[in-house]
């Protein structure tokens, strides 16, 4: 086994008809790790020891022919912002280094109740903040697709190690894009799930009205096997709801007829790639043939996502990390300061990288006396607006088909010192998160071998529905069965 | 379009608790003239019929019981402290 270009699906079949053990499973994976780690940067924790010991174990059980829970024995991989008890977390920032967590977040503990094996924690954006995993504090993670580029951000490292083959699927973080524009950029499946559908216990908190745990995987299915093991109501989060999630393989089975796919013209605009357009006008093609019923929509208000975004993600971002003051857990320049607050200003200074400090500085700016009115309370109502305007258009669509970025991958250090420019590659995915929507990214074509993201936006928690539409069109096409080395 | 200085940044500086060198308080001035400049777009926007988003997907105000649970964690969580004394964090005074 070199490489783990398998569904869960297949691994699960393997294991279950002795072709190879979990043991070999793990092994795999971390020989890839060690392969192709060096390189890509994806990994910034590898937990091979572990990893190791409970695949044995789930080997002697299975040799002893115990009923074995649904992802026993899979290696997958989980993003640095995410909690785990024991293992090293830095959330991509050199203030959190040494940081190793009293608890785990409940999205991965589900993963590990239902058996799955954690091979490593990745890289990204210094605390999810970013959009192509440039801003880590560990250096850039890179797209396996080329190594020149971007593979996307924030999940940049769980994004490259499921595309490179080193796991079966990846947990990520998505608030503006974190998991979809990645796996639009490495031709993988990313699910952002509504907001409620996952706990965000454990996940290092950036935007708190906007963070949801999301997903990378290869195929429809194994997202929807994913979904289903890490969602529903956690009294650690009260965010979360207990809202029934559809029987998922059922749903796919039995696609009703003619949905009613929308096609906002605010998402093909100037700026937008002709190769992208292209590619999403050719597969919205593509799903008309295969007998979904394509509508042209408007949502006006898009172009005021990212602005309300810009506002309402730093204002929420300064508050959060507010928590980092060299007193309780993580960097501390304590016995270099005078007083107090000197603690938090010089730890603060020497542990937060530019791309958290900008954000402080413009969260801080918004929320203070005299510019709150002007700024936070204009953006929280212009979401109201924008919310509303959603909700309108799901009365006439199922869901809707937009491109997941305006671009293919970038050129490392392309975007790096115009923070806006970094910005818009969000302008697609923002609104998702802005109104609380569940989206999902799925691969749809390449350009010079680049790979190109279609994105569906549906209903506040069916996501059923874009499994559906996405399982029709995967099933008809093989962009997804499409891998970038070895 | 704003009125973005360095003495802004200085009592944002200040308000967040985090000490900036003089080459990032310039180089945030620049860049966040541009971004506060992009955001004026909302100001199009008619809102006086819109309350302000409390929940996206409408969610109400969630309570529980407060209560103690022991997870029988406090060494642990102790030990990511960088100061403790006993079961105390350690700080510098406060003045």
């Amino acid at each position: 086994m070199d490489s783990l270009y398998l569904t869960i699906e297949e691994a699960r079949r393997g294991l279950a008809e002795k072709k190879y053990s979990s043991h070999e499973l793990i092994q795999a994976s971390l020989d890839r790790i060690s392969a192709l780690n060096p390189k890509l940067n994806a990994f910034l924790t590898v937990t091979a020891e572990t990893a190791l010991a409970q695949a044995d174990e789930i080997d002697a059980k299975r040799l002893r022919g115990d009923q074995l829970s649904p992802l026993a024995g899979l290696p997958l991989a989980v993003k640095d912002v995410l909690a785990t008890r024991g293992v090293r977390t830095t959330a991509g920032s050199k203030i959190l280094e040494q940081y190793i967590p009293p608890y785990t977040a409940t999205a991965v503990q589900r993963l590990f109740d239902a058996g799955a094996i954690m091979v490593g924690k990745t890289n990204c954006d210094e605390f999810a903040m970013g959009s192509s995993g440039e801003w880590s504090a560990y250096g850039p993670t890179r797209n396996p697709w080329n190594t020149e580029r971007v593979p996307g951000g924030s999940s940049s490292g769980s994004a490259a190690a499921l595309a490179s083959g080193m796991c079966l699927s990846a947990l990520g973080t998505d608030t503006g894009s974190s998991v979809r524009q990645p796996a639009g950029f490495c031709n993988l499946v990313g699910l952002k799930p509504t907001y409620g559908r996952v706990s965000r216990y454990g996940l290092i908190a950036m935007a708190s009205s906007l963070d949801q745990v999301g997903i990378f995987a290869r195929t429809v299915e194994d997202s929807a096997l994913i979904l289903e093991t890490i969602a529903g109501h956690d009294s650690l989060d009260s965010t979360s709801v207990s809202k029934t999630i559809f029987d998922l393989k059922e749903s796919l089975k039995d696609v009703p007829k003619g949905l009613r796919l929308g096609i906002p013209k605010e998402y093909f605009i100037d700026g937008l790639d002709p190769a992208v357009e292209t590619a999403i006008r050719k597969a919205i093609e593509d799903l008309r043939g295969l007998g979904f019923t394509i509508v042209d929509v408007s949502l006006p208000h898009t172009p005021d996502a990212l602005a309300v975004y810009y506002l309402i993600m730093p204002a929420e971002a300064s508050s959060n990390l507010a928590r980092y003051d060299g007193i309780r857990y993580g960097l501390s320049l304590g016995d270099e300061a005078k007083d107090l607050i000197d603690i938090y200003r010089k730890t603060r200074a020497a542990g937060f990288g530019p791309e958290p400090k900008r954000r402080i500085i413009l969260g801080t700016y918004v929320l203070s006396s005299g510019y709150y009115d002007k700024y936070y309370l204009k953006a929280q109502k212009v979401r109201s607006v924008i919310i509303q305007e959603y909700k309108d258009i799901f009365k006439t669509v199922d869901c809707l088909v937009t491109p997941t970025s305006p671009t293919v991958p970038f050129v490392i250090g392309e975007r790096k010192e115009d923070p806006l420019q970094m910005y818009l590659a969000d302008i697609f995915t923002v609104s998702a998160n802005i109104v609380g929507l569940p989206a999902i990214s799925i691969p749809a074509g390449f350009s010079d071998g680049l790979p190109i993201g279609l994105q569906l936006i549906g209903p506040h928690f069916q996501e059923h529905r874009l499994y559906q539409v996405a399982r029709t069109y995967q099933a008809a096409t093989s962009w997804h069965r499409q891998y970038p080395v070895g | 379009m704003t009125d973005f200085n360095t003495r802004d940044i200085d009592h944002l500086a200040a308000l967040a608790r985090l000490e900036l060198s003089e080459e990032e308080k310039k180089r945030f001035e620049g860049q966040l003239a541009s971004i506060l400049a992009y955001v004026e777009k909302l100001n199009q926007v008619d809102t006086h019929e819109a309350a302000p988003t409390a929940h996206a997907t409408g969610l109400v105000t969630v309570t529980r019981n407060d209560s103690v649970h022991d997870e029988g964690r406090q060494a642990e969580i102790l030990k990511e402290a960088p100061a403790i004394e006993g079961k105390n964090y350690k700080v510098k005074s406060v003045f």
